[in-house]
């Protein structure tokens, strides 16, 4: 088992960071499709009720 | 927007920075989570079209494909950034073990920031796509005389552009050839990564054939937007089509 120089620490960092940028994202885009499915939702509930 | 839809985050924990080893399985199996999570939530989309088809107010309809298409378009855009990411691991990965120089980590790094941009270019050429055919469904009906006319200043501008339409067919063609390569690539990585031993060599491979794809693909976007001919443009996803 090897350690980790300062290059690969800041490697490290940084990979991890885009990992959480990416899951942040995807939680984001996720809560939005949501919230369209649910307006999607009311407007067919509303064209069957018309 | 609200965050915190579920998507699974498992946290680092307290794997120490001095075990190289231990850190690279624990951002690549983020990672395989975080592909997991995204392919499942591109499924669940799919299903998002059809209830957006049952929708008989025209106008609401259309805002809602348009509202899908850029969520997809961003889902998209965190696939190849995911994609990046992964090949940044590959590089870190690789590494365990094995002293390199700085001139090693510079190229790694430069690679990395390759496959990062051949991303981004992959979904520009999905946005395009989904820009193109709102276009064609949003087209205001035209009448008859109205066409022809259009038709006749089409068939004119395209014309003109028949050596490049030639030249273009040609450069698919060579598009297919590299996207066929990448795809072999891809795949070597991935069977070395099953296997526990993503190489350098085959790493190299996969960027330098991604960026070979990406840079034609970007070259082949730039003429047609240059010529403006309106039909050629529209016709840009059966020319960008092997990009796909």
């Amino acid at each position: 088992m090897t350690g980790m120089n300062d290059q690969e620490s800041v490697q490290y960092a940084t990979a991890k960071r885009e990992l959480d940028r990416i899951y942040d994202e995807l939680d984001a885009v996720k809560a939005e499709f949501r919230d369209l499915i649910a307006q999607m939702a009311a407007q067919l509930l509303a064209e069957e009720t018309a | 927007m609200g965050k915190g839809a579920g998507t699974p985050k498992p946290e680092a924990g307290k794997v120490p920075e001095s075990d190289k080893e231990h850190a690279s399985v624990e951002l690549q199996q983020r990672a395989d989570s975080l592909g997991d999570s995204l392919r499942s939530f591109e499924k669940e989309m799919d299903g998002a079209d059809a209830m957006a088809d049952k929708i008989k107010d025209p106008v609401k309809r259309d805002e809602f494909r348009s509202a899908l298409a850029t969520l997809r378009g961003r889902t998209g855009g965190l696939g190849n950034a995911l994609r990046g990411a992964v090949a940044g691991l590959a590089l870190f990965a690789g590494g365990v073990g094995v002293g390199k120089s700085m001139g090693d980590e510079r190229h790694g790094a430069e690679m990395a920031e390759l496959s990062r941009q051949a991303g981004a270019a992959e979904g520009e050429n999905r946005i395009l796509k989904e820009q193109l055919a709102k276009r064609e469904s949003a087209a205001p009906a035209k009448t008859d005389q109205g066409e022809k006319a259009m038709g006749r200043a089409l068939d004119t501008v395209t014309g003109e552009n028949a050596a490049l339409r030639s030249q273009l067919a040609e450069m698919a063609k060579e598009l297919a050839r590299f996207r066929q390569e990448r795809d072999e690539a891809n795949a070597r990585v991935i069977a070395e990564k099953e296997k526990g031993i993503v190489t350098q060599d085959a790493l190299m491979k996969q960027q330098t054939v991604s960026g070979n794809l990406s840079a034609l693909y970007g070259k082949m976007k730039n003429l047609i937007e240059a010529s403006g001919d309106p039909k050629l443009k529209e016709d840009a996803d059966r020319f960008l089509a092997a990009y796909e």
